[in-house]
């Protein structure tokens, strides 16, 4: 485990003292990624726009395909939306394309003209406040291909469209390893909605922020102030002593996520064999994460995730 | 193609990384056979740390009971030993097995006859590098109960697609890795289709992909037709076609055109995967448990 800063991004790991849960503020939910008519998606920008609101989303990211879609010229709403463009470039080792995720973009988008995988980054990375890698196991990128860049704030763990399209939206483990190696990322959870299948509303992010803005929303993006979601809501995170405490939506588990090996904790080591009900909260020792970055998993009966950012508690 | 679903036999259900007393595990052989009994399994395989615990000596009550071992051996880029299990040993390991190597403990232990699986390879934290450095092992455990439900590391799909991906389609296994402190067992396990109950035939089984993994769907038939798969099974939520291939696949998921049509499936056609093109499928219950095929390759890409 490296204690240096992170290779990768302005990313800090979260702490007592940097928790979102223990901030002021309010939770603002919303969606980074999503296609229109602009690129390959179903529907209009409007109509996109129009979905999400009625679904009561606080902001999303139109992100087509190479092109910005300018939220100047669309109806919010009343949701933030935040200018964002999805990007190919480089080679991973596979010879496929990244694809990135820029979300707050400056203007319209420049194609990227890369040779090679970290000038891609970095191109993206000139135009936008952020830039995540998508859905790294939808693109057959192992570890290595998330490591042998940085420069950017995190990775897509759930994307709704690959899990619903080809069953594989979950990127855990390449961010476990990612984290292990020291690139301390971020995990989004997203749609990435085409809606040529039902493929909205299946992932999305938590934002903590002392107001909905555009440029607030991307500040505590950037600080890592949210957690991700598939289906559960983490009410609280709070630490005290030797405990993590979670509060959240009905469970069936929750979880104390370390990315190293032989490590963690989760509330399945209460089985006895009977049905469990499900929980609403949690204590979970902080020993098992041993000084280290560990993150907290909350797990409905259905499998559905929610996923928290990485901290470190010294 | 030749697939367990094709094959004549009798499908059994294994444990096949099981600890006791002999080492940490918190129940002796013969309590553990009897958790078993009550689950409906047909065998147990006990994979007791760095010793073979002696099966001939445990009373079976009419399960089939296999010796095994797990082993430490070698280091993985993030410092710990791989661990290694094999399954099918017939007597003490040998003193001189050389553990500082992890290669060489799996070529000793597949010339001792045993299957070899990398076992919890997302618990270990193994990287595709620590898994494509090694050769020669018959398959990694795809699903480990007793890792998801300790640290929720036990579902190593994605390292098993590294794998598959790098030009190793190896095997998959569904396993508990029981110790009994809490309730860690009768949460993974393998379907084996045998020519009959002799451990031999279970072997065999095992070696050539004759089974497919659990961790609750029950896979009842697998016909591959000219024009698709036809699968049926206990009712789950999806069904994925799974390929290592960038942004290929397909799921049960995509005729679902509106938010509301959320199925409970038992019977499904899929679309026939390209010849050559290496693929598996996870069957998804309501609640997110999965079972695995092993991989498989239709056709021959040369006649095409």
């Amino acid at each position: 485990m490296s204690s240096e800063p992170s290779a990768s991004s302005a990313f800090l790991p979260l702490c007592a003292d940097s928790n979102p849960f223990a901030e002021q503020g309010n939770w603002y939910k919303g969606n980074l990624h999503v296609h229109t008519t602009v690129s390959d998606g179903e529907h209009s920008p409007q109509a996109t726009v129009d979905l999400y609101a009625q679904a009561g989303y606080d902001f999303l990211a139109i992100s087509d395909h190479e092109r910005l879609t300018d939220p100047e010229e669309l109806d919010g709403r009343g949701m933030a939306l935040l200018p964002a463009v999805e990007f190919g470039g480089g080679r991973a080792s596979l010879g496929q394309v990244y694809h990135l995720l820029a979300v707050g973009m400056r203007g319209p988008a420049q194609p990227l003209d890369a040779g090679s995988s970290q000038e891609a980054v970095d191109q993206a990375r000139a135009q936008a406040e952020l830039v995540f890698i998508a859905h790294p196991y939808w693109c057959s990128l192992t570890p290595d291909d998330l490591t042998a860049v940085e420069g950017y704030d995190g990775i897509e763990v759930y994307n709704a469209t690959c899990e619903r399209g080809i069953g594989r939206g979950h990127s855990e483990p390449h961010w476990d390893c990612a984290l292990n190696r020291g690139w301390l990322l971020t995990g989004i959870a997203v749609d990435d909605a085409h809606f040529h299948y039902w493929d909205a509303l299946g992932g999305w992010i938590h934002v903590k922020a002392p107001h909905l803005d555009r440029r607030v929303l991307l500040d505590a993006i950037k600080r890592g102030w949210f957690y991700a979601s598939s289906g559960p809501e983490i009410k609280n995170i709070a630490f005290d002593g030797d405990l993590v405490r979670v509060q959240c939506s009905p469970a069936a588990s929750v979880a104390l996520v370390v990315p190293s090996p032989g490590r963690g904790w989760t509330t399945d080591r209460l089985r006895d064999g009977g049905e469990r009900p499900l929980m609403t909260e949690a204590e979970l020792p902080l020993a098992a994460a041993r000084e280290g970055i560990f993150r907290i998993e909350v797990a409905d009966e259905r499998g559905r995730r929610a996923w928290s950012n990485p901290y470190r508690l010294q | 193609m030749d697939h367990p679903w094709s094959l004549p036999g009798e499908w059994l259900k294994g444990a096949l990384h099981v600890h006791t007393t002999e080492s940490d595990g918190k129940r002796t052989p013969s309590e553990a056979v009897e958790a078993y009994a009550e689950h409906g399994y047909d065998l147990v395989a006990f994979t007791d740390h760095g010793k073979v615990t002696d099966a001939a000596g445990v009373d079976g009550g009419g399960l089939l009971l296999m010796s095994g071992a797990e082993i430490g051996a070698g280091q993985t880029e993030f410092g710990t030993r791989y661990h290694i299990v094999g399954v099918g040993l017939t007597g003490p390991l040998p003193e001189d097995l050389d553990t500082s190597c992890a290669q060489a403990t799996v070529d000793r232990l597949k010339a001792l006859g045993a299957v070899v699986m990398i076992a919890h390879p997302y618990w270990t934290h193994t990287t595709p590098g620590d898994l494509l450095g090694l050769s020669g092992y018959d398959g990694i455990e795809v699903f480990n109960a007793g890792c998801e439900w300790e640290t929720r590391h036990g579902d190593a799909s994605q390292h098993w697609d590294w794998l598959i991906a790098g030009g190793r389609p190896v095997l998959g296994f569904a396993v508990d890795d029981s110790h009994w402190g809490f309730a860690d067992f009768a949460g993974g396990w393998v379907m084996v289709r045998a020519a009959d109950r002799s451990a031999e035939a279970i072997l065999a089984a095992l070696r050539s992909g004759s089974f497919y993994s659990s961790a609750g769907p029950r896979i009842e038939e697998l016909v591959v037709e000219e024009d698709g798969l036809r699968l049926r099974c206990t009712p789950v939520a999806a069904v994925h076609l799974i390929s290592p291939a960038p942004g290929r696949g397909w799921t049960s998921h995509q005729r679902c055109k509106r938010p509301t049509c959320e199925a409970e499936l038992t019977e499904l056609e899929l679309p026939l995967p390209p010849a050559g093109q290496t693929f598996r499928l996870e069957c998804v219950d309501a609640g997110g448990r999965k079972a695995w095929t092993n991989p498989m390759t239709l056709g021959d890409p040369d006649v095409q």
